[in-house]
């Protein structure tokens, strides 16, 4: 079985301004992949990228094994725009029928498939109005419709919850359950993490056009811990020593709040302490959640890169 | 192909831009009906008022009010096709309402052909069947018909086919506006080649006279135009223009070159292909 997504290196200039500077990703089929990066980090050029519609300058990429040109390859894919404006003459169920068609599936099929995805989306019963008629929310939910209709086996959804309210955010949490429990592979773009962090198996962060990490979403999580420390003084000796075993996010005279990347880090932490002579009163470590780790992903670079 | 064809077609059906375009078409015809009915009581009232049966140079009124009737047609269909064409691609991207499309399986040529052929039957419709109506309201009314209604009725189409091909080529890489303002230049560029003409041999110019046939192969619009009213005007008519200096801005007096014809169909085929090939480079 191939790889539902492989990128090798994915490079693409606007005009002389790189919008993707080198993105190298291997998404599993049957996987939930978040693709996460602050705005205008590169992810829908990546994305129509990986749907042809966008060539790239430099690099590889395959889509289920294939070109994303190849025209067989497309019937199984599916795509919600992160600007999404359908056809708003048409109502929703001819809408759904079009799209259906240029898939290339079969009326009778699309009878059927048709009221189960509109039930699934919340749509049902607002089939027969025009899309122009709908609500912002309502067309988000209409195009995700289109991009599951014919049952793909590799979904890429671009900020597919950004109009919608909170019911229906979960809703679209449950469908990407659903999506996952039938095999199909999903690419989200989101920017809303508590989500991302719901739903996805695996997660990569571009930033400026590149992945700046990428990785199974617990192990992720793992990898970073914020640590309290309590002492009785916090001489500038200690306070250099805990600089260079994790980085500093806060201090007082009596106590520090720490980044470091591994619970190895904790005994040596207290090591530290104790041969500075210094009581110890609390050192207590806390896992980052995945909004703070995009955070502390993304500013570092920007630190990296002002010094 | 046929799927982005059939749902154009339906797309025009649709929106509200054709009523609107179908209601002005009715109000121009019946305007240019309403003036050859009074046009025709004058006629009329001349003919009683000298005693005869007939006005006797009706027969040749009624062809220069055809040709002018039909001049309109053919320019309103002109913008209709650059109407309907200006947008078919570069509107769309802009509005974002191509890129479900264009992902699924789908070639971008497939998208561009059946694009090009929904609005191509469309714009041909439109051209000859406003132009057989003025005609066959005409003939209704007071029983005038152009020697040769049909091959004059077939090039129209063709300028309107020829047109939207052009619109189209220019939607594949301009913004919907300056695509229009384009189309309109050009057009009006082949115009200007054809009065052009008429003033190179009028004033005995050959470099203006070469310019103009320059233009009437480059942008072959007008050209069109002379040659399907050719087959509008009768015999004595052509033999009097033939005698003063040849290519009138509003009428021709000779037939369609085949040659000319062979021209277009490779020009038509050339600007699509040309549009496939910008489209399918293209970044959507
Ligand atoms: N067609 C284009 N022409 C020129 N520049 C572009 C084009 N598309 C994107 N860019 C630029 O590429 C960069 C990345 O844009 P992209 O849309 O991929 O960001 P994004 O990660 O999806 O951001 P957001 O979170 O805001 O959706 C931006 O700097 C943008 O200005
Ligand atoms: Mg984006």
């Amino acid at each position: 079985m191939p790889a539902a997504i492989r990128t090798a290196h994915l490079r693409k200039v606007f005009r002389g301004r790189p919008a993707v500077e080198d993105v190298s990703l291997e998404v599993e089929q049957g996987e939930v992949f978040g693709f996460l990066g602050p705005n205008g980090a590169g992810k829908t050029t990546t994305v129509k990228m990986l749907l042809g519609l966008t060539y790239p300058t430099a690099g590889k990429l395959e889509v289920l094994g294939h070109s994303p040109q190849d025209k067989e390859t497309r019937r199984f894919i599916g795509f919600l725009p992160e600007m999404f404006r359908f056809h708003d003459w048409l109502t929703g169920e001819e809408f759904l029928r079009f799209h259906g068609e240029l898939y290339g599936m079969e009326a009778a099929e699309l009878r059927r498939r048709i009221p189960e995805v509109l039930e699934q989306v919340g749509l049902l019963g607002r089939e027969r109005e025009r899309i122009r008629g709908y609500s912002k929310g309502m067309q988000q939910r209409i195009g995700l419709a289109q991009a599951i209709l014919h049952r793909p086996r590799l979904v890429f959804l671009d900020e597919p919850t950004s109009a919608l309210d909170p019911l229906g955010r979960r809703e679209v949490r449950e469908i990407i359950g659903q999506l996952k429990a039938q095999g199909t592979t999903v690419f989200l773009n989101s920017h809303l993490l508590s989500e991302v962090e719901q739903t996805c198996d695996r997660i990569a962060v571009v930033h400026r056009g590149r992945v700046v990490r990428s990785g199974r979403m617990g192990e992720l999580l793992a990898e970073r811990l914020e640590v309290e420390l309590r002492v009785d003084a916090l001489s500038p000796g200690l306070l250099e020593r805990l600089k260079d075993l994790g980085t500093l996010r806060s201090t007082d005279g009596q106590g520090a709040v720490l980044e470091v990347d591994s619970e190895a880090k904790l005994p040596r932490l207290a090591e530290a302490i104790f041969r500075s002579g210094a009581q110890l009163y609390a050192l207590t470590p806390r896992r980052l959640s995945l909004e703070e780790l995009f955070v502390s992903l993304v500013s570092d670079k920007v630190e990296r890169r002002g010094a | 192909m046929l799927k982005v064809a059939r749902f154009t077609l339906r797309e025009a059906a649709r929106k509200r831009l054709l009523f609107a375009l179908a209601l002005l078409t009715v109000l121009f015809l019946a305007f240019f009906f309403y003036g050859v009915y009074l046009q025709e009581q004058a006629f009329e009232r001349r003919a009683r008022e000298a005693g005869l049966e007939r006005f006797p140079q009706a027969e040749f009124a009624w062809m220069f009010v055809v040709l002018m009737g039909l001049y309109m047609v053919n320019f309103l269909g002109g913008l209709v096709s650059v109407f309907s064409g200006v947008g078919s691609l570069s509107g769309e991207l802009e509005a974002g309402t191509l890129h479900t499309v264009l992902t699924k399986p789908l070639s971008r040529a497939e998208v561009v052909l059946g694009k090009w052929l929904g609005m191509s039957l469309l714009a041909f419709a439109y051209m000859t069947l406003t132009g057989g109506g003025l005609l066959l309201g005409t003939w209704l009314m007071v029983g005038y018909l152009p020697p040769e209604p049909l091959p004059a009725l077939g090039l129209m189409g063709l300028n309107a086919v020829l047109l939207l091909t052009l619109t189209l080529l220019g939607s594949s890489f301009l913004p919907t506006l300056t695509n229009g303002i384009g189309q309109v230049v050009l057009y009006g560029m082949g115009w200007t080649g054809g009065i052009l003409g008429f003033i190179a041999q009028f004033t005995n110019t050959p470099l203006l006279e070469r310019l103009s046939k320059a233009s009437t192969w480059l942008i072959p619009t007008d050209a069109l135009w002379r040659f399907a009213s050719y087959y509008l005007q009768s015999p004595e008519l052509l033999q009097l223009s033939r005698q003063g200096p040849e290519g009138n801005p509003f009428a021709g007096n000779r037939p369609a070159d085949p040659l000319f014809l062979l021209w277009v169909g490779a020009y038509i085929v050339a600007a699509l292909a040309l549009a496939v090939w910008i489209f399918r480079k293209r970044d959507l």
